[in-house]
């Protein structure tokens, strides 16, 4: 047995025992336990396996900074990755499993493989499996490797983001940020401290201290009451600030559930990201102990310093039996002294120092603890768990090592490296970092938002430094130690580890760095040192000073990468917050809904509208639907809720020369009632938009657009306005939601707007194709649009949303002889592609011009500027091998593959040269073969040639046409 | 994620805006007397600014009127707007000095 509990001090609630399972096993804790403390009572020390090598790994860490002791936590559909069991509250009946290794982290049958060692070098990645290629070496990689496992089911718990702002934002609840929320919060300032720990005190949560008459946890108590006592200020706990964005924003992840019972959905949410906006922020985010770097660091039993001594006080657990502490500072003496008083057996504390003369240093003496100035431990020994330490003098200032060396029995051991400002988010505000050479740390230095790093985040380690009322003691300097000097032949060729999470060894930074990986951030990711969730914490600075001294710089010139959100991981749950299922995005009904649900509609999306795709008859398939549809339409009258059209109001003494600029129509010999089919380019000359537009008055347009494009071109029409015709009289109303259309389509379709007994003629003469009346029903406006999508005589009738339903049910009473049915979007998509009517976007892409889709002469006539004009004369609008779109006769009864390649002329089987692909395909109930649209290379000089395509499903053959298949003489519009 | 003062509605969040390019870029016309290599200064070309950048910018979920924002691309500081069709003001490229 290694690891204890030790008698009680309060500090846990020994009335309440919970039991948990780890890899199956269940084991007891007390309420107060973290996993890692209650693990450790248990005597677990093997908690986990390395990335790469599947080392055996224990608990190394007591917080957020932990890089070997993570598992998944809980059962699904509840379950979390990669959850560090030093910041876990352990609960009842929680279940955790290890990662990384198989079947568990005791017997890890994956660490068998020692083969996989001599791949695992610095920049393996690119080494390793270049033969014969990553394609297939990932599967086995990725099986081996990689931290916890992705849930695969859908976590039912409630996630929510929330914003906030606040005068200012304290981040760390330690010393240092309590008194910080104190002095803010008595100039009246609202104040919001946030502590990633459950309960506030930082480091004080541990140390034995005295701050004037108080204990720490008393001081605690009276801090939280002074906090309690200020309306102003608002505590919150288990809130991490992941994230450092501009002007003073930041993202904190609240957990407030997981506590209660990872395993059940709750009331209220699981988590919750807030965005928290501050006038001013204050980082007391405390600082981190590094390890110290030789041979085995990485077994069991083997802890930063300071984290024994929360075990100890905190969690009412010791670590080990017999102990050793190895230090190149004072601090670590504070372990000594805490372990003695609990009764633990320190062996020795080992200084790599010569002759360190603190007061602590002298307070371990007098405790009569053994002290091995001027020596370090080189190896530590043992299976899966700590037996014993080799130790070696050394010399620091020559940087040479002994060749004498002794064996220490210990079953733990404590180390210190000095300690690293929690800096992230400070380097994440684009604040700038110092190298401290008396502190051997990186502190921040220039701040370049309102904000500051108070306590031990920047710099001031000691209680003193932060509290008035704390005594101040001497402290003996750090002294460098990064790495063992490797003269030494067993120092050498061991194993050092500096990146305990992502399996990083000292003689991987040489590796690196003889291999020329010498700008840190190229350093970085060809080790892959500081990666993975751990994002460096313990291992950053450790790397950068060894790889500083391996290629003869000191820190500062080496710096630092930067350091990026998130500090600690959040979950996919927080940052999706209420965007997941039916919120993940806005779903927009029509005004009708309700009559199309009843009528039997079958709903589908399209772009950002939900709209009937058909209507359904008895048990009739998808397909007999839209033939119906489709027939009843071209041999009667079909109505269609037209209401996703883009409509926009465009108005204003200049409004035709405004429009003349965006449409390659000319828009000034409009006369008043006309229509147009007009094409809108961007400046790249590509077709952006096509839609009928129409002169209501001498100032006044009304323009309709692809639904989906219906804001993007309001709001195309306005930036141009505003940025570049400023001086234009005219003014753009988006109107889409605000009104809807009823497209009227099918041979009767006249005849059906007849009864409604409109003031209008709807006469062939007197109402021709491509010609809109205005006019009023009681005090209803009405917009009628003589124009066809179908290829049939139509008209869409347009008004405000809230006349939609009257209207509609209006024409479906009145035409009841005439046998008016409505009719879905698909059979629209089927008769616009008997047709040949050109659909943006789908018909063309970000290269097509209006040359290629058969308005070439249209643009070219057009002698005033437009938008896009000048693109139509670059080398590549004027080539002649381009892809224009053309009609795809089917030879066979297949319905073409949308997408399907169309291969060069001669090719009947890939490989072969690509010179387009089918773009629309349906199948035609008019015509009763299938029909397609493509973009075909050269494809106008090419009628008639038979082209061979293909798909994953096989190949097919088509002639190319014109586009047009039904009425090809276009006379039935005109009807 | 900026604080964006809106010279029409005030201090709102970035997610309002929308960047709308360079401010003060000439559009050549007339097509006919345009060379490519001006059209391809116009449409492609575009200066990677260190330092201080004049840029339009429209506040398309808010008021929907566009101005110019006069923006330091390395402190990401912002030091003010003007409107559409103005001028910067006098001694902008100063404005990030060191007072
Ligand atoms: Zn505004």
């Amino acid at each position: 047995m290694t690891s204890f509990r030790l008698p009680s001090k309060g500090r846990l609630n020994r009335e309440k025992l919970i039991s948990f399972t780890f890899d199956g096993k269940t084991y007891f804790g007390y309420e107060g336990d973290t996993i890692a403390s209650a693990l450790m009572a248990n005597d677990v020390s093997v908690v986990g396996r390395s990335f790469k090598y599947h080392r055996p790994r224990g608990i190394m860490a007591a917080g957020a900074e932990e890089a070997n002791a993570i598992a998944q936590l809980g059962t699904p559909p509840f379950e979390e990755p990669n959850v560090r069991m030093t910041t876990t509250a352990i609960q009842e009946g929680l279940t955790l499993k290890s990662v990384n290794c198989w079947p568990n982290a005791k017997y890890d049958l994956l660490a068998v493989t020692g083969i996989l060692k001599r791949f695992f070098v610095a920049g393996f990645y690119y080494k390793v499996f270049k033969w014969p290629g990553w394609k297939f070496w990932s599967p086995m990689v990725r099986q081996m490797a990689g931290l916890g496992t992705i849930p695969k089911e859908n976590d039912p718990s409630a996630y929510d983001h929330q914003y906030k702002h606040v005068d200012v934002l304290v981040v760390g609840a330690g010393p240092a940020g309590i008194r910080a929320a104190l002095e803010h919060a008595k100039e009246d300032k609202q104040v919001l401290l946030v502590e990633q720990d459950h309960q506030i005190g930082g480091a004080l949560l541990f140390e034995d201290a005295q701050i004037f008459n108080l204990s720490a946890l008393k001081w605690i108590d009276a801090q939280k009451e002074k906090l309690q006592s200020h309306p102003n200020v608002t505590v919150m706990t288990r809130s991490t600030a992941v994230g450092y964005y501009d002007d003073n924003l930041l993202a904190v992840s609240e957990r407030l559930t997981d506590h209660i019972d990872v395993n059940k959905v709750a009331d209220t949410p699981r988590e919750k990201l807030w965005h928290i906006r501050a006038q001013k922020v204050v980082l007391a985010t405390g600082a981190i102990e590094r390890p110290l770097v030789f041979s085995n660091n990485d077994l069991p039993g083997i802890m930063l310093a300071s984290a024994i001594r929360t075990y100890v006080n905190r969690y009412e657990v010791s670590p080990g039996h017999k102990v050793v502490i190895a230090t190149n500072n004072d601090d670590a003496y504070r372990t000594a002294l805490c372990l003695q008083k609990a009764g633990v057996k320190v062996v020795a504390l080992v200084d790599a120092r010569q002759s360190p003369d603190g007061y602590l240093v002298h307070a371990v003496e007098d405790a009569g603890i053994e002290i091995l100035k001027g020596h370090v431990v080189t190896e530590a020994k043992g299976q899966k768990r700590l037996s014993s330490v080799t130790v070696s003098p050394i010399d620091l200032s020559e940087n040479v090592l002994s060749t004498m060396r002794f064996n220490l029995k210990c079953d733990l051991l404590g180390m210190s490296g000095g300690y690293s400002p929690v800096v992230h988010l400070h380097s994440q505000s684009g604040g700038k970092l110092r190298f401290d050479d008396c502190k051997l740390a990186f502190v921040p230095s220039l701040y370049v938002q309102d904000n500051e790093c108070i306590g031990a985040a920047n710099g001031y380690f000691e209680l003193s430094d932060i509290l008035s009322d704390v005594e101040p003691i001497h402290n003996s300097p750090i002294e460098a130690l990064w790495d063992l000097p490797t003269e030494r032949e067993d120092i050498r060729h061991a194993k050092r580890w500096v990146d305990f999470q992502h399996d990083v060894t000292s003689s991987d930074v040489n590796l690196a760095a003889r291999e020329n990986y010498t700008s840190v951030e190229h350093f970085k990711r060809y080790t892959t040192t500081g990666m993975a969730m751990d994002q460096g914490k313990t291992s950053n600075i450790n790397a950068l000073a060894i790889l500083g001294q391996v290629t003869n710089r000191d820190i500062p010139e080496v710096g630092t990468t930067k350091f990026r959100p998130p500090y600690t991981p959040v979950t996919m749950g927080a940052f999706a917050g209420r965007k997941r299922g039916k919120l993940f995005k806005p779903i927009r009904y029509l005004a009708l809904n309700s009559w199309h649900e009843a009528y039997d509609a079958v709903f589908d999306e399209y772009g950002i509208w939900t709209r009937p795709a058909y209507y359904k008859e008895d048990n009739e398939t998808a397909q007999a639907a839209i033939e119906r549809e489709v027939l009843h339409v071209r041999h009667a009258v079909g109505i269609l809720d037209y209401s996703p059209l883009g409509k926009i109001d465009v108005r204003g003494k200049d409004a035709a020369e405004f429009l003349h600029k965006f449409y390659i129509n000319n828009v000034k010999a409009m006369k008043v009632g006309v229509a147009r089919y007009g094409l809108m380019l961007n400046e790249q000359a590509t077709v952006m938009e096509d839609g009928v537009f129409s002169r209501l008055e001498e100032d006044h347009f009304w323009l309709t657009t692809t639904s989906g494009n219906a804001a993007m071109i309001a709001g195309w029409l306005d930036e141009w306005r505003q940025c570049e015709w400023p001086y234009l009289d005219v003014i753009v109303t988006p109107m889409t939601t605000g009104w809807g259309t009823i497209s009227i389509q099918g041979p009767k379709s006249r005849k059906l707007l007849e009864t409604l007994g409109l003031d209008i003629d709807f006469a062939n003469e007197a109402f021709p194709h491509m010609t809109v009346r205005c006019t009023t029903l009681g005090s209803v406006e009405i917009r009628i649009l003589r124009t066809s999508f179908t290829g049939e005589l139509g008209y869409e009738v347009s008004m405000p949303s809230s006349y939609m339903r009257s209207m509609w049910e209006a024409l479906l009473e009145r035409g009841k002889e005439l046998k008016v049915e409505p009719f879905g979007v698909e059979a629209l998509l089927v008769m616009r592609t008997e047709k040949g009517y050109v659909h943006v976007g789908g018909d063309t892409d970000s290269a097509t011009i209006p040359h290629d889709i058969g308005f070439g002469a249209m643009a070219d006539r057009k002698k005033d500027d437009f938008i896009g004009q000048r693109s139509l004369t670059r080398e590549a609008a004027l080539q002649k091998n381009r892809e224009q779109l053309v009609g795809l006769e089917v030879i066979g009864d297949k319905v073409l593959p949308v997408g399907g390649i169309i291969m060069a002329n001669g090719y009947s089987a890939p490989p072969a040269p690509i010179e387009g692909r089918v773009t629309s395909s349906v199948y035609s109930p008019t015509l009763k073969k299938p029909v397609a649209l493509g973009l075909v290379l050269n494809g106008y000089e090419r009628m008639g040639e038979v082209i061979n395509i293909y798909d994953f499903e096989g190949s097919y053959e088509a002639k190319i046409t014109s586009t047009c298949f039904y009425d090809t003489k276009g006379e039935l519009v005109h009807g | 994620m900026h604080k964006i003062t809106c010279p029409y509605c005030g201090e709102r969040s970035e997610e309002e805006f929308k960047y709308a390019g360079p401010s003060h870029l000439e559009r050549p016309i007339p097509a006919s007397e345009v060379t490519d290599s001006q059209w391809a200064e116009y449409l492609f070309m575009r200066d990677n600014i260190k330092g201080i950048s004049l840029e339009r910018w429209g506040h398309i979920h808010g008021c929907s009127q566009y101005f110019n924002l006069i923006r330091n691309t390395v402190t990401h500081e912002i030091y003010g707007c003007y409107q559409m069709g103005e001028q910067p003001p006098e001694g902008w490229q100063k404005l990030g000095d060191k007072k």
